[in-house]
């Protein structure tokens, strides 16, 4: 549970100003290990330096430093990380612009989830500094995070109580629409139906990154393609996706840009150029450059 | 909605409204669908939807009026059925050259396909 807690703190935009006593999760948020409490206050979060320290989530200062940046969400500089004494991640650049769907590619162990996790807040780099120009980024959370004795109920009290911008009409209603009783125990759910409550429940707080790790492995095929559509009809506008996955064939139409994690280095194509100057998928580009 | 992934998605949807407007299924002065809508209508990005729109207006098919939407322009609408015809038919014609066909044959494929029978080489 001790990794989960981590989840919720560092995808909680407003995990730092609750009290910590109205949820299932709440003592955690009072932990000192709150990644996201470290880096405001760390050299590694150009809000840690802004910030004065009794205003809002959304200080004066910050948001003039938004204004230079009102075309990027998120903006990693020479970040590097390593898990147990491997480099995972080493000296990566990447800038995470508004209003584009980003596909992250690799294989198993290239670090596509490490990079989500940099991104989120819920870890640190290594080295290097990591710029968040929006506070309001949702994390899918695995499907396995929640306790054992939870319904479908439970599980949108918690986003309810744990998230200020969560939109709960939505979440009821496309709950509701994709089948769900709301009295089923999550643990009886199958692994693709839980997979897509947790899809539902972080597209419902209401942000401007959403990060999918992997959103659907359990999904039956029929279901991956109607999601093309659930994303981008209930997406917020403006808002961007980085979604790292292994079916590219499935979900690369989505994609306006594509990153390659490979040997801890990323390569970034727009997708539509890829397809001109190549004459290939991004999946053929893929499976020719990176898997040979 | 799917696509053929190795070709620019953008230039897909585009040729499939153009088809649309050129056979009178969407007609001149008609809005299209919205970025928004064209987004969850053929399943991709906004940014693509955008990129169709610049195609089309670019063609000089569409015409963009501010805070209202994309509209199908009136002179061109009628036009671009014979336009279209052409730029299929040059494409095709270049494909059959390119396999070596001569013009009796290829006269002899299209008549058959258009009848919808298959065509048994003689």
């Amino acid at each position: 549970m001790r990794d989960h807690d981590f989840l919720f703190q560092g995808s909680s935009e407003s995990g730092q100003n609750r009290s910590g006593s109205d949820g299932p999760f709440g003592q955690s948020r009072s932990g000192s290990d709150s990644s996201f409490g470290q880096s405001r206050s760390g050299s590694d979060s150009s809000f840690g330096q802004n910030r004065s320290g009794s205003d809002g989530p959304f200080g004066q200062e910050r948001l003039q430093d938004c204004g230079r940046h009102r075309e990027l969400l998120i903006e990693l500089k020479g970040v590097s990380k390593s898990l147990d004494e491997k480099c995972i991640l080493h000296r990566l650049n990447v800038q995470i612009p508004r209003n584009r769907i980003i596909g992250l590619a690799g294989r198993n162990g290239s670090g596509k989830s490490t990079l989500l996790k940099l991104m989120a807040g819920i870890w640190k780099p290594d080295e290097g500094r990591i710029f968040r120009y929006t506070k309001r980024i949702s994390y899918l959370m695995p499907r396995d995070i929640f306790y054992r004795w939870m319904r479908v109920r439970d599980a949108v009290q918690f986003y309810q109580s744990h998230y200020q911008n969560f939109a709960s009409e939505k979440a009821c209603g496309l709950i509701e629409n994709m089948g769900f009783d709301r009295k089923t125990l999550l643990r009886k759910l199958s692994d693709g139906q839980r997979e897509l409550l947790m899809l539902i429940l972080a597209i419902c707080v209401e942000s401007e990154l959403y990060l999918l790790d992997e959103p659907l492995t359990g999904a039956d095929a029929a279901f991956k393609r109607d999601v093309r559509r659930f994303l981008m009809e209930y997406l917020p506008e403006g808002a961007s996706i980085v979604m790292a996955t292994h079916l590219l064939r499935d979900f690369e139409q989505l994609f306006d840009q594509i990153l390659f994690l490979d040997h801890g280095k990323i390569v970034e194509k727009d997708t539509e150029e890829l397809r001109e100057t190549c004459g290939m998928s991004v999946e053929q580009y893929y499976l020719e450059r990176f898997r040979k | 909605m799917e696509f053929d992934n190795e070709k620019p998605i953008y230039i897909q949807i585009a040729s499939l409204l153009k088809e649309q407007i050129a056979s009178g299924r969407r007609r001149a002065g008609d809005k299209l669908p919205s970025v928004r809508e064209g987004s969850v209508l053929f399943e991709v990005s906004a940014l693509t939807m955008q990129r169709v729109m610049q195609q089309l207006e670019s063609e000089g098919i569409i015409i963009s009026k501010k805070g209202i939407g994309y509209f199908i322009r009136e002179e061109h609408a009628g036009s671009l059925q014979a336009r279209l015809a052409r730029e299929k038919t040059g494409e095709f014609v270049q494909t059959m050259k390119n396999c070596g066909l001569p013009l009796e044959e290829v006269q002899r494929l299209i008549e058959a396909e258009w009848e919808g029978t298959s065509y048994e080489r003689s």
